[in-house]
């Protein structure tokens, strides 16, 4: 058992204790009112009176344990399937020595109205481009006649001025 | 005091808890927390009214003690000191609602206070003469920091030792010793103090 305040000869030197504690332990001494107890009891009677609250987890998974490890369940599901689902997507950046395809910028006055990139196009590294072919050039045929062109009007001919 | 250990409240297996509560097993919970209230009940009351100073509010600290310990009712068994587990619940409860009432303005009741302490066998001018001095020091403890009040007020109590006020307010018993002593000190020099001053 250990030893009490009032016993020890350490507290018995300390000072003020005769007087000003004698207070407190008149306070600490006061009586309970008589019918503490009995309100108590019947506190207690009225609480445990109480139907017992069960939630919903606690219709088919009575231990807290149980909830607690169901919950930790659907916790690592649903981190699991966050994980699969961002890596299972190729990523939007280029990958060192692939064959990508580089939009230009286009400047930001030129056709988005100061709006930056609003007008630009991505176009997709796996998305092969389509490579039109040239237009063949046709040669100006002898027989088509038409109109002389402006220049040849303007540039007279070496006959002319001789 | 040993509280009445039933079937239900000894320490169950692992196999066990996973089964609801049953009927009988809350009887028996029931029947150890009344023998608790009988035998702990006025003590926890006289720790709340030390520090609460409201007859009120003291019994309705000691009730919300116990809710406290029905909704623990089945881990009763692994306590070893009920007394010592009661008062430090009660003592929390009691602390949380001086807290809580830190925002009302505190009522002056000090003097009524004084005026209720017993004083038997005194004459009429020695019992306005021991309220007065009551007062003086109930004052002075006020002003103590908090830390050194709380082991004077859990100090008053004689069944309470050293070792146990030290497991209330969970720290080592050589704290305790230093907090009592400071405030012992300090009470002296206030009411040294006051009576300069008168």
């Amino acid at each position: 058992m250990t030893q009490n305040f009032q016993n020890s000869d350490y507290e018995s030197k300390s000072p003020g204790k005769s007087s000003a504690e004698e207070t407190l332990r008149l306070l600490a001494e006061l009586p309970p009112p008589a019918d503490l107890t009995d309100r108590v009891h019947h506190r207690l009677a009225r609480e445990q009176a109480k139907p017992i609250r069960r939630g919903f987890w606690a219709l088919w998974l009575p231990s807290q344990r149980l909830q607690f490890a169901a919950a930790a369940v659907l916790v690592v599901a649903v981190a699991g399937s966050t994980w699969t689902v961002y890596h299972s997507h190729p990523q939007a950046g280029p990958k060192a020595g692939a064959n990508t395809q580089v939009t230009p910028a286009l400047h930001p006055d030129a056709s988005s109205g100061g709006f930056g990139t609003a007008g630009a196009e991505r176009v997709p590294p796996t998305l092969n481009p389509i490579k039109v072919p040239p237009a063949p050039k046709k040669k100006p045929s002898a027989s088509k006649t038409g109109k002389p062109s402006p220049k040849k009007l303007a540039t007279p001919t070496a006959a002319a001025t001789q | 005091m040993e509280i009445p250990t039933t079937a239900a409240m000894k320490p169950t297996d692992s196999k066990a808890q996973f089964d609801p509560i049953s009927d009988s097993r809350v009887e028996d919970a029931g029947v150890a927390i009344a023998a608790l209230v009988d035998e702990y009940a006025g003590t926890l009351y006289r720790v709340a009214y030390s520090v609460l100073r409201n007859a009120a509010d003291a019994e309705d600290a000691v009730q919300e003690t116990y809710l406290r310990v029905l909704r623990h009712r089945n881990s009763l068994g692994e306590i070893r000191d009920p007394r010592v587990w009661m008062v430090r619940i009660v003592w929390n409860v009691v602390l949380d609602r001086k807290r809580r009432a830190k925002t009302r303005p505190e009522t002056d009741d000090v003097a009524d206070l004084a005026r209720m302490l017993p004083a038997s066998g005194l004459t009429a001018e020695e019992r306005v003469a021991s309220a007065q001095h009551h007062e003086h020091v109930l004052r002075a403890v006020a002003q103590l920091p908090e830390k050194e009040q709380r082991v004077l007020i859990l100090s008053a109590f004689e069944e309470l030792s050293s070792v146990e006020i030290a497991q209330i307010l969970g720290t080592t018993e050589s704290t305790i010793r230093s907090r009592l002593f400071r405030a012992r000190n300090l009470l002296s020099n206030l009411l040294s103090h006051s009576r300069s001053v008168r």
